[in-house]
């Protein structure tokens, strides 16, 4: 699609003589080009848009799969019941708890790996190859893998590391086992953001600086990571997006138990609809979910901006 | 090349870098540990698939199990075509991805427009509604235009996981790209179409291949979407690969750890031929000079 | 929708519609929710059957009269299902009528099955089913009524024989949907196919070796389990399940609670008051936490039937309360450590001497919005007729039949090698039935029943715990 727009774009364009000066297009069709570029990905969007309305529509329905033959519209009082109960706090606090611990640990982690790699070694050009691995198994079977080896009775982990009958899933370790499980798979995927994007970085800043003698970690703080910033809090956004909605491999390793202790927003939101087959509660849950990973988003996305500026700062 | 990719004040042979190398061991145990023991599982009978030895005679029968009628007997899913159709519709949705999403990136990228925050975070907006809020409302317009169980159906809702992390991914990359090689490009006659695809396209070359490599790894994996919108047809490879986990008390974890390692080898084919493109994008500095 | 006749309450939302000034579709959901099925169904008049599509069929019987025809038969794998997958291709050349099978796994079967009979795809025919879901799916009219579909007898081979189906089983596949009324009453909605009681395995090989018996009362199984537990040695004493889902609370724990005298709801004119805090309710959940923390696996909280199963199968585990169909594979020879080890007994009895015991029984639905109806019903007469059953029960791993018929013809002497399977059957078949009272929150309730019992096991008391878990049930059960 958006090759004909934009081939159809250049032909209208007068064909253009031995341009001497810049730019010979007019300033209006100047202004417009960047739309013509992205009105097709826009125009996806709206497949989106209708099932998230009529998601959207059932949280102020009582619609249940026990209420069928009556649906009534009940307004905001979904809303209601679910923001006043424990069990919806409950499960804001753990997914807060696990999307950021866990994207503060894999940016950490990514970070050094990349950073780790960057710098050419035999043993990290070898690590290199392996390194996307743990990304090409589906979290929701990742899940089942590290549920045999969580098994206290016969998992390979107590066994190699002598834990005993250690329990990795009870009420103390759940939250952490899964946290971990998230490391394992999703790390690798901020090292290799990060770490392409360090390889794009220009050279001339580095070696000036180090023709003046300055230390490693001076250019790390000073040069590398403002330049680095922008692919790092892409990685970061996608994670922390993603940690605010988890529910494959959770589900598999803890179906949200025990108790409530694993039970994130997302599993709180299955259990309502699917399992308990309340759409409109499910719906109201899952809103709210949005609207969460909405507002972080739009923080996330300035911080971004600014990153960004200051990054181009940075580079000249 | 070699020399130039140490980081700047970096020798080999330092107590640092045999420290870094050290650091690096220990993630690659952790990382690799589990694949490991995913390998191990896949080479067990079914007897053995719950011990915790690592010395055991290894069988492939797994694996041929898993390819045969047998296998299709037991998930009633042809793991073969289940690979074609994973192949075509996750490749299918990544290249819509890119041909859609690297103009739109280049633009948000390349100029400051009005709105043009606005649409990086519409665009990103896919990514906020929870799978399980538009599955249901998808799962019915499906049936009724026809898209359920289709390939085409599958490329257009995987849309969701792959265009936001190619448009994102790719417009850090156009936004660090020197606008004066494109303008000099335009002053040697170029349009602005020709300047883009000799110029800008060939520089952001790691960008794209990191984005649609881990754009389709994310499409590969996706497991509740194709779960719901396809059937016994059209079925993607993680579907089929869970459906090993059976149910009645009998779970073929070994049968499972066999499918899901052949289901990681079309990523893995496709990340070990990108990976060159990964190592050695054209530094712009290089270009520069 | 055009099979099912549209009564009941759609005149209050379309008097809400209306109000709204939406009526005319203004907002572009209001048609989807017309359209699909959404709202529409046959509300909860539930026992009657007016306008069924059975009614169509006339003349004499005959397997060939929907030849011709593709069915699709969504399954999730089990035992019951291999057994009859090789039996398809008869079926096949019985009636003329192409079977599509698509298993999916049981940890996502009904995700998968929610999303298809919400949506009224009518992409499947015939489903299989548990009873409980019929509390859910069966009152928005997603399910067929099979009553008149029985009685036709130009749709129903005058061999069926319905009432060969054990009594209990029939009685667990019918309710009239009003909250209150027990099962068994109603139109029915599925057809059993196969079920388990839930009762005790034991490793007869240990207990032999250590000179010991079954219990038969709760408290010496305590003890017993108690003793049992080595776990320096990797052993424990009883394994049943722990994990976060209504399903760990139908096995085992709803057998016992009943043979201790506790029920789940007591019901007065149309309203049901939860009772699981109740003096004999409370000692019981408190006995079974404790039981689960001293002699059971030690991550007992994300314990499913598979990991109990296994764990007797390789010894672990010194005994199951759980279904006697899922640990009866274990003992065939070959699959697993402890094949030809394991025996069977009925359990504690309660105080009172009562075998109360529950039961799940995997069953045949069909979908309201089949277009292929007749022949998803000659499919469905098919795989739980006494031809198929028996041919089905001679592969070998078919437990239990749900024909009285089967069970004593051929089910019977596959039960050589398996010691106390029919003592414990036939002691427990006529108290064997769905002891939870049916409503529509079951899955919410029940679910929650499991949390608490998880938190009592991690040192919650279990007084104020299953206080707040009635108050919560009974607020749930008596909406809507």
């Amino acid at each position: 699609m958006t090759t004909t727009t934009s081939e159809h774009r250049a032909r209208q364009e007068p064909s253009p003589p031995e341009q001497s000066r810049l730019p010979a297009v007019p300033a209006w069709r100047r202004r417009l080009w960047p739309y013509f570029l992205a009105v097709p990905a826009l125009a996806v969007t709206i497949f989106i848009l209708y099932p998230f309305a009529l998601s959207a529509w059932y949280t102020l329905l009582d619609y249940a799969a026990r209420n069928t033959g009556s649906v009534s519209v009940v307004g905001l009082s979904n809303f209601q019941q679910v923001l006043t109960s424990a069990t919806f706090w409950t499960a804001v606090r753990t997914t807060l708890v696990y999307a950021v611990v866990t994207t503060a640990v894999e940016t950490v982690l990514g970070v050094g790996i990349a950073l780790l790699l960057y710098r050419a070694s035999r043993i990290g050009s070898v690590f290199e190859k392996v390194l996307i691995l743990p990304l090409m198994i589906a979290p929701a079977i990742a899940g089942v893998l590290w549920r045999l080896m969580f098994n206290s009775q016969f998992g390979v982990l107590n066994h190699v590391l002598g834990l005993g009958s250690f329990d990795w899933l009870g009420s103390s370790t759940a939250l952490f086992s899964v946290i971990l499980v998230d490391v394992w798979i999703f790390t690798p995927f901020v090292a290799i953001l990060v770490l392409a994007g360090v390889r794009s970085l220009p050279r001339e800043p580095f070696e000036a600086s180090a023709v003046d003698g300055a230390s490693w970690f001076y250019m790390f703080r000073r040069l590398m990571l403002p330049m680095m910033w922008p692919y790092i809090l892409v990685a970061v956004i996608f994670r922390f997006m993603d940690c605010l909605k988890i529910f494959d491999h959770v589900y598999v390793l803890t179906a949200g138990g025990p108790g409530t202790t694993t039970t994130t927003l997302q599993i709180a939101a299955f259990q309502n609809s699917i399992v308990f087959s309340n759409y409109s509660l499910g719906a109201t849950y899952m809103f709210l979910l949005w609207a969460l990973v909405f507002i972080t988003a739009r923080y996330l996305v300035s911080v971004l901006g600014k990153a960004q500026r200051r990054a181009a700062g940075a580079e000249d | 090349m070699a020399a130039a990719e140490l980081m700047p004040g970096q020798r080999r042979f330092t107590p640092a870098a045999v420290g870094a190398d050290l650091l690096l061991l220990v993630w690659f145990v952790f990382s690799l540990f589990p694949l490991l023991w995913l390998v191990l599982l896949s080479l067990k009978t079914s007897a053995e698939q719950t011990s915790t030895y690592f010395a055991f005679s290894p069988t492939l029968e797994n694996f041929s199990t898993v390819l045969s009628d047998q296998g299709t007997r037991l998930t009633s899913v042809n793991f073969l075509s289940a690979l074609v159709s994973s192949v075509l519709s996750c490749g299918g949705a990544v290249l819509v991805s890119l041909v859609i999403g690297i103009p739109a990136a280049y633009a948000a990228g390349r100029w400051r427009f009005r709105g043009s925050d606005d649409l990086m975070f519409t665009i990103l907006s896919f990514r906020f509604a929870p799978e399980l809020m538009v599955i249901v409302p998808l799962f019915v317009i499906y049936n009724q235009i026809g898209l359920f169980d289709t390939k085409l159906g599958l490329v257009w809702v995987l849309q969701l996981v792959t265009m936001p992390l190619v448009i994102w991914i790719l417009r850090s990359y156009f936004e660090d790209l020197p606008e004066d090689l494109e303008q000099a490009a335009l002053l040697d006659g170029y349009t602005r179409r020709r300047a883009f695809v000799m110029v800008a396209l060939p520089l952001v070359r790691p960008g794209i291949a990191a984005a649609a490599l881990l754009a389709f790894i994310f499409a590969w994996n996706s497991y509740i979407f194709p779960l719901i919108l396809t059937g016994g047809t059209n079925g993607t490879i993680t579907v089929a690969v869970a459906r090993y986990l059976g149910g009645g008390g009998q779970a073929y974890y070994n049968l499972t750890a066999a499918a899901a390692l052949i289901g990681a080898l079309p990523p893995l084919v496709l990340a070990l031929t990108i990976q060159r493109y990964l190592v050695r994008g054209l530094s712009f500095g290089a270009v520069k000079s | 929708m055009s099979t099912s006749a549209h009564r009941g309450h759609d005149h209050s939302r379309r008097s809400v519609l209306k109000s709204l000034g939406l009526a005319g579709g203004g907002l572009a959901s209001i048609p989807l929710l017309n359209a699909c099925g959404v709202g529409t169904g046959t509300g909860s008049s539930g026992g009657a059957s007016a306008g069924s599509a059975a009614d169509e069929v006339t003349g004499a019987f005959d397997w060939k009269k929907a030849s011709g025809t593709t069915l699709n038969v969504l399954q999730t794998p089990h035992p019951y299902q291999q057994s009859f997958q090789p039996l398809l291709g008869e079926f096949t050349e019985l009636t003329g009528i192409e079977v599509v099978p698509e298993l999916v796994p049981e940890a996502d079967y009904f995700t998968r099955l929610n999303t298809e009979l919400q949506g009224q795809g009518g992409n499947y025919d015939v489903f299989m089913t548990g009873a409980y879901f019929i509390w859910t799916y069966g009152p928005p009219g997603w399910m067929e009524d099979l009553g008149p579909w029985i009685a036709n007898e130009s749709a129903t081979n005058a061999d069926y024989d319905f009432e060969d189906i054990y009594e209990g089983l029939r009685k667990a596949t019918q309710w009239d949907f009003q909250t209150g009324s027990p099962i068994g009453t109603g139109g029915q909605w599925a057809i059993p196919w196969g079920f388990e009681t839930n009762v005790i395995a034991y490793n007869k090989r240990l207990f032999d070796e250590r000179g010991v018996r079954p219990a038969e009362t709760f408290d010496e199984l305590v003890e017993l389990a108690t003793d049992l537990t080595d776990r320096s040695a990797g052993r424990y004493g009883i394994a049943f399940r722990g994990s976060k889902s209504w399903a760990t609370i139908h096995p085992g724990y709803m057998t016992q609670y009943t043979r201790e005298g506790a029920v789940d709801y007591t019901s007065a004119d149309g309203e049901l008051t939860a009772a699981m805090n109740s003096p004999e309710a409370v000692a019981f959940t408190q006995k079974w936490a404790d039981l689960a923390r001293n002699a059971g696996p030690a991550n007992w909280t994300s314990y499913e039937y598979p990991d109990c199963t296994r764990d007797l199968g390789n010894g672990s585990a010194a005994m199951v309360f759980d279904a006697d169909s899922a640990t009866y594979p274990q003992n065939q020879p070959g699959a697993s450590a402890e094949a030809g080890n394991l025996a069977w007994h009925p359990g504690p009895a309660g105080p009172d001497g009562s075998y109360a015991t529950n039961l799940w029984t995997w069953s045949w639905g069909m979908n309201s919005a089949s277009k292929n109806k007749l022949a998803a019903w000659l499919f469905m007469q098919w795989a739980t007729g006494k031809d198929a059953m028996n041919e089905a029960v001679q592969q070998g791993a078919f437990a239990d039949p749900v024909r009285e018929s089967v069970f004593n013809d051929s089910f019977v002497q596959t039960l050589g090698a398996f010691p106390g399977y029919q003592e414990t059957f036939e002691k427990v078949i006529d108290s064997t039935t769905i002891q939870f009272t049916p409503q529509q929150a079951f899955f919410q309730t029940t679910e929650d029943w499991a949390t608490s019992l998880q938190n009592i096991y991690n040192g919650a008391d279990a007084q104020s715990e299953l206080d707040s878990l009635a108050d919560r049930s009974t607020t749930a059960v008596n909406q809507g």
